[in-house]
């Protein structure tokens, strides 16, 4: 089953990115070439929009799986 | 293909909400024909930032859309505002865009280090380097459009901060204060706009720090629709004319029921709402906006509640015209477009009736019709924010102009009553100065060259640099007309420009504002174009026509003042007339007061001798 907060993120990702993420929380930035740093700006800025949580700073700089979004967006919106 | 256009304008000026601005963002830049019938003009604009201003640059366009003006966006690299402006051989210059936008920010202003250091010396020193670019671009024929800077929302000197000069936020302020005094470039004021939108929600630093953006994401929509407001405006493309519905709209209940006494103002916290809403629009009149009433309602009562309605702010003075009748409220409008000869787009419409609101963007789309929320307390939020009621440059013309418009009601009411044209224009008592074109007349001037759409011959859009420049040159005649009549002081409101080649004396520039069509004053203003031509030796007068898709009106002017037609050339028809004749340019309802140096003909503004 899906959670709520992994279709946050993948939405949100459809949406900025311009593409689903290809290979669900596996995906990279080697995956999808439009997921540069100013869509990940954008992309970490709709999932704390969407969700109302903060994440935390390192992650508008390390861009590393779709899946070290969700884990941080799950662990951001249990600590609230 | 975009069916939603309408709906995205419409949110696009009313709101500021992230998620719908993105979207909006995304249509235009994937439908641009969808939205083209929204814009009423394009410039090329490049944006020149310390920050990384990307997705600022992609709202732009969007943001362009609801405010009337295409936006061609281009952006230099990061930090690149020097290289870019200096350097002859950057893209800027290379290819030089109609604006450059110019964004900074604080950290631009090194305010962490302000302990260290000379306050004043940081304010000067940051003023001398925005001043020095604003001069490259000038030289460069560039317009700026400049961001302002905000001040951080934590200060070390805490709320006192603005009482010590040698706080952040203190020389921030100075350095904006210095900039707004100094500008003859279009500001768009941050520091404003920050504190309408709370300084804590402007700036996110883990943002500032991550990726360089320097404005959180969610106060991007405000800035770029101020952005694209200023330039819209600069362009003369903000709406001229708010026209507002009476009952529940201006007053408390509907008048035709309740009475001239049951929807006054003072009795109740909403009357007082009301009569704020009409404050403000009031300090719209003020400004230059015209204001009118298209309302549905017994033309008698209309008139009398205007006038009787306990505690109204308005007057019958205000309003250039009251529409009331039963049509629809689509053909009240084009009724008040008429009356004061302005387009459809040049009108904004505010009405609590969604229906008629409905109807009025279904049959005329070009109108911004502003929907009012449900509480009066809210009316004045739902136009302050409004892209399209920009103020540009004031010039005291337009604070001018409602005196004007209201003469030009009584002068439609004159008409009416004169027998003949003729009589008419006798009547009127017109007396005209014609003067050549100079430093104290050039906003005026330029502002006409950019807003005159409709009795506009050539329609050359000209920088006052530009203008500048031809009204230094002997082998031009550059020309303006004021004129007054017994019911108005109209200010200036033609413009004439003939360029000296040889024999032929060219005209290159012949407009009137349309407050004074039908009044016959181009003819003086060709015959003094024609005088001075002669006196410098030409001898015939070269008339050009270059058709728009507004200027139909005057497609005859030429042929109907006696201009032969000499067919066309470089996409203009070509008219002449053999100064010899020019006697039959007369005009024999308007004196001429050649000597007249009346202050009201001074636009009071600061402008560069040259």
């Amino acid at each position: 089953m899906v959670s709520a907060i992994t279709s946050v993120v993948s939405e949100a990702f459809t949406r900025v990115v311009g593409e689903p993420p290809a290979r669900g929380a596996k995906t990279t930035p080697a995956d999808v070439g439009s997921w540069n740093s100013l869509a990940h700006v954008q992309l970490v800025f709709e999932i704390e929009q969407a969700l109302g949580i903060r994440l935390p700073d390192d992650i508008l700089v390390t861009r590393t799986t779709v899946g070290a979004l969700i884990e941080a967006a799950e662990a951001a919106v249990s600590a609230s | 293909m975009n069916s939603d256009a309408p709906e995205l304008i419409a949110a696009l000026r009313s709101t500021a909400e992230p998620g719908m601005w993105w979207r909006a963002a995304t249509e235009v830049e994937r439908f641009p024909e969808a939205f083209t019938s929204y814009v009423r003009r394009t410039v090329r604009v490049r944006v020149l930032a310390t920050w990384s201003s990307d997705l600022l640059t992609r709202l732009l366009p969007a943001a362009g859309v609801a405010a009337g003006i295409g936006l061609e966006v281009t952006q230099a690299p990061y930090g690149q505002v020097e290289q870019e402006l200096l350097d002859a051989s950057s893209a800027t210059r290379r290819e030089p865009p109609d604006y450059v936008l110019l964004v900074p920010n604080a950290d631009d202003l090194a305010l962490g280090t302000l302990g260290e250091r000379n306050p004043e010396e940081v304010v000067s020193g940051a003023v001398q380097r925005w001043s020095r670019l604003w001069e490259a671009a000038r030289s460069a024929h560039i317009r700026v459009c400049q961001h302002l800077f905000t001040p951080p929302a934590g200060d070390p000197f805490g709320v006192a901060a603005l009482q010590f000069p040698e706080s952040p936020s203190a020389v921030v302020a100075q350095v904006n204060a210095r900039l707004r005094a100094s500008a003859d470039v279009v500001l768009v004021d941050c520091e404003r706009l920050a504190a309408e939108h709370g300084l804590r929600n402007w700036r996110d630093d883990r943002y500032w720090f991550a990726a360089r953006q320097a404005v959180a994401l969610t106060a991007l929509p405000a800035l770029a629709r101020a952005t694209a407001a200023a330039l819209a405006a600069d362009q003369g493309l903000s709406r001229r004319c708010v026209v507002v519905d009476l009952d529940n709209t201006l007053w408390d209940g509907v008048v035709g029921e309740d009475g001239i006494d049951g929807v006054g103002l003072t009795a109740s916290p909403r009357g007082e709402a009301f009569a704020a809403f009409q404050g403000h629009l009031l300090m719209l009149h003020r400004r230059g906006v015209a204001l009118a009433v298209a309302t549905k309602n017994d033309p008698g009562l209309a008139r009398r509640a205007i006038a009787e309605v306990p505690g109204m702010r308005l007057r019958p003075e205000h309003l250039a015209a009251v529409v009331a009748d039963w049509r629809p409220k689509s053909e009240q409008l084009r009724e008040v477009a008429a009356r004061l000869s302005l387009g459809l787009d040049s009108l904004a419409f505010a009405d609590d009736n969604p229906a008629e609101r409905l109807e009025v963007r279904r049959a005329l789309p070009q109108v911004d019709v502003i929907d009012l929320p449900a509480s009066p307390s809210d009316y004045v939020a739902a136009l302050a924010g409004r892209p399209t009621l920009e103020p540009g440059r004031l010039t005291l013309a337009d604070r001018q102009r409602n005196a004007s418009y209201v003469g030009l009601r009584a002068a439609a009411e004159l008409r009416e009553r004169s027998a003949s044209l003729d009589d008419f224009l006798a009547d009127l008592a017109m007396v005209a100065s014609v003067r050549p074109v100079d430093v104290a007349l050039l906003p005026r001037v330029t502002q006409l060259l950019h807003k005159t759409n409709q009795f506009n011959l050539t329609t050359r859009r000209r920088t006052s640099q530009e203008v500048a420049a031809l009204a230094a040159d002997p082998r031009w005649v550059c020309l303006s007309l004021s004129l007054r009549d017994r019911l108005a002081d109209h200010g200036i409101v033609g413009v004439g420009f003939t360029a000296l080649r040889g024999d032929e004396a060219v005209v290159d520039t012949l407009l009137l504002s349309c407050r004074v069509i039908g009044r016959t004053a181009e003819r003086l203003l060709l015959r003094e174009l024609g005088r001075a031509a002669a006196e410098r030796g030409c001898r015939t007068l070269v008339g050009c026509y270059r058709a728009t898709d507004r200027n139909a009106l005057v497609a005859e002017l030429y042929p109907q003042l006696g201009f032969a037609s000499d067919g066309p050339a470089d996409g203009e028809q070509r008219y002449i007339l053999p100064l010899s004749a020019l006697d039959q340019l007369a005009a024999p309802h308007i004196a001429s007061d050649a000597t007249r140096q009346d202050a009201s003909d001074r636009p009071d503004e600061r402008t560069a001798q040259w």
